[in-house]
């Protein structure tokens, strides 16, 4: 029974968070801008829950971006898998559940997904793609206030 | 706990870095692309309910409005139906509408093709001058390499190709990515060079002979020569001559592309030949 809750609750918050990352980003993209939900969510998840749940939820996650891109399948799969682990091994340094925390890796989550993207398309396709200065310094702070609001409105969960 | 939970992380950090590892190295493997057609298939009907719910909901404050503002008149003028404002403002947002489709349905697809109007459901941010996704597919006629145009002040324009066909959705690959490329000529139609995309939202035209004298604010147009698109469609418009390199036999120029991808709602995907049976009516 608890395995089914697990299941369900992984599936709903799967497709939940995919379909408003795609809503957000299809939509409500001022200047071509919006906020990376599934990495914070993955970074989140890795805080509150640990690095198993959320290396699952960001390897399909990261599935979900890569089908709607053209090449490099897999690259956001192995970032976000790379982040969750990351994520999950602060969790056991610091109490990373709270907002400023959450805000401050998300932050730095996010600096280091755009260059291991750009680095990961540099080896596989000879070319570092690049999101431009705009999205690079932009960006993260977004998601840092994305990931501090989150850490707000979601309830403290008890840990596995 | 802690100890057990950090060994389950690196088992499985261990199995999704083989897996992402593997994705990567194999692209065009069988397995590969069974795996991608696969979260395709559970992903795209989730885009199309959403972009559905999400046109009603786009409509309803404009509704809601109408209602409070009819009840509002009916109350202070009995002798004004309360049907004929309600269909006034009905006949209005459809004449808006009337308006926009007509405008796209006048431009003019080249000659030979068949133009299928698609909307841009899908547009990743990060991917932004890479590719988006539109809501047309196998079931619509589309095929891999169809040119797709937009429209623009110089009438329809090149925005890019299909890349993945699915059977409601197709991937566009926007002329600006940098595996894109063109042959183009400059608006005096007698040098031609290549038109590549740079990966942050401009164009190269390259590989133009040394005789060539571009100048800035001329329009470059697609070759004849193309095996992708259709000749003679606007590409954009020269913005600035790079220095010529002593060493290279070529010029190169930069050039604006006529049609920004990430402000496009409508495209029109050019297939071959007579209109498919699924499009009577072209327009979506």
């Amino acid at each position: 029974m608890k395995a089914l809750r697990a299941i369900a609750r992984a599936s709903g918050l799967f497709l939940g968070a995919a379909l408003l990352q795609w809503l957000w980003s299809s939509h409500f993209a001022p200047y071509g801008l919006a906020p990376q939900l599934l990495l914070v969510l993955t970074v989140s998840e890795a805080s509150r829950r640990g690095a198993p749940s959320a290396m699952a939820l960001g390897f399909f996650w990261g599935l979900f971006l890569d089908s709607m891109g053209v090449r490099l399948f897999g690259a956001n799969a192995l970032a976000l898998v790379l982040l969750a682990y990351a994520a999950g091994l602060v969790r056991h340094q610091m109490d990373s559940g709270e907002a400023a925390p959450q805000a401050v890796i998300s932050i730095v989550a996010s600096w280091g997904y755009f260059l291991f993207l750009g680095l990961v398309s540099w080896i596989f396709t000879q070319r570092f793609s690049w999101i431009g200065w705009t999205g690079f310094v932009v960006l993260p702070f977004y998601n840092g206030l994305l990931a501090a609001a989150l850490a707000i409105l979601r309830p403290r969960r008890r840990a596995w | 706990m802690m100890q057990r939970e950090a060994k389950i992380s690196n088992y499985f950090l261990a199995a999704y870095c083989v897996v992402c590892l593997l994705l990567l190295s194999l692209p065009l493997s069988g397995p590969v692309r069974a795996l991608k057609a696969g979260v395709v298939y559970l992903v795209d009907p989730g885009i199309f309910a959403g972009e559905s719910a999400q046109e009603r909901v786009a409509q309803l404050p404009g509704r809601i409005r109408d209602l409070i503002t009819a009840d509002q008149e009916n109350q202070t003028l009995r002798a004004q139906a309360q049907e004929s404002l309600w269909l006034e403002d009905n006949l209005r947002q459809l004449n808006l509408e009337n308006q926009r489709l007509r405008a796209l349905l006048g431009l003019k697809a080249p000659r030979g093709w068949t133009p299928l109007w698609a909307r841009v459901m899908a547009r990743d941010p990060l991917n932004r001058y890479h590719s988006f996704l539109v809501d047309a597919g196998r079931d619509d006629g589309v095929a891999v390499d169809d040119p797709v145009l937009g429209p623009s002040p110089k009438g329809l324009a090149i925005v890019g190709r299909v890349v993945e066909v699915r059977s409601r959705a197709s991937t566009v690959l926007l002329l600006t990515d940098e595996l894109s490329a063109v042959a183009a000529d400059i608006s005096s139609g007698t040098v031609e060079g290549l038109v590549q995309g740079q990966g942050n939202g401009g164009l190269l035209l390259n590989y133009l002979p040394p005789g060539a004298k571009p100048r800035e604010g001329e329009t470059v147009y697609t070759s004849p020569t193309s095996a992708v698109f259709p000749g003679n469609l606007p590409v954009g418009t020269v913005i600035a001559i790079r220095p010529e390199d002593p060493f290279l036999a070529v010029k190169s120029a930069e050039v604006r592309p006529e049609v920004s991808a990430g402000a496009l709602a409508d495209v029109a995907v050019l297939i071959r030949g007579a209109a498919h049976p699924a499009q009577s009516g072209a327009a979506r």
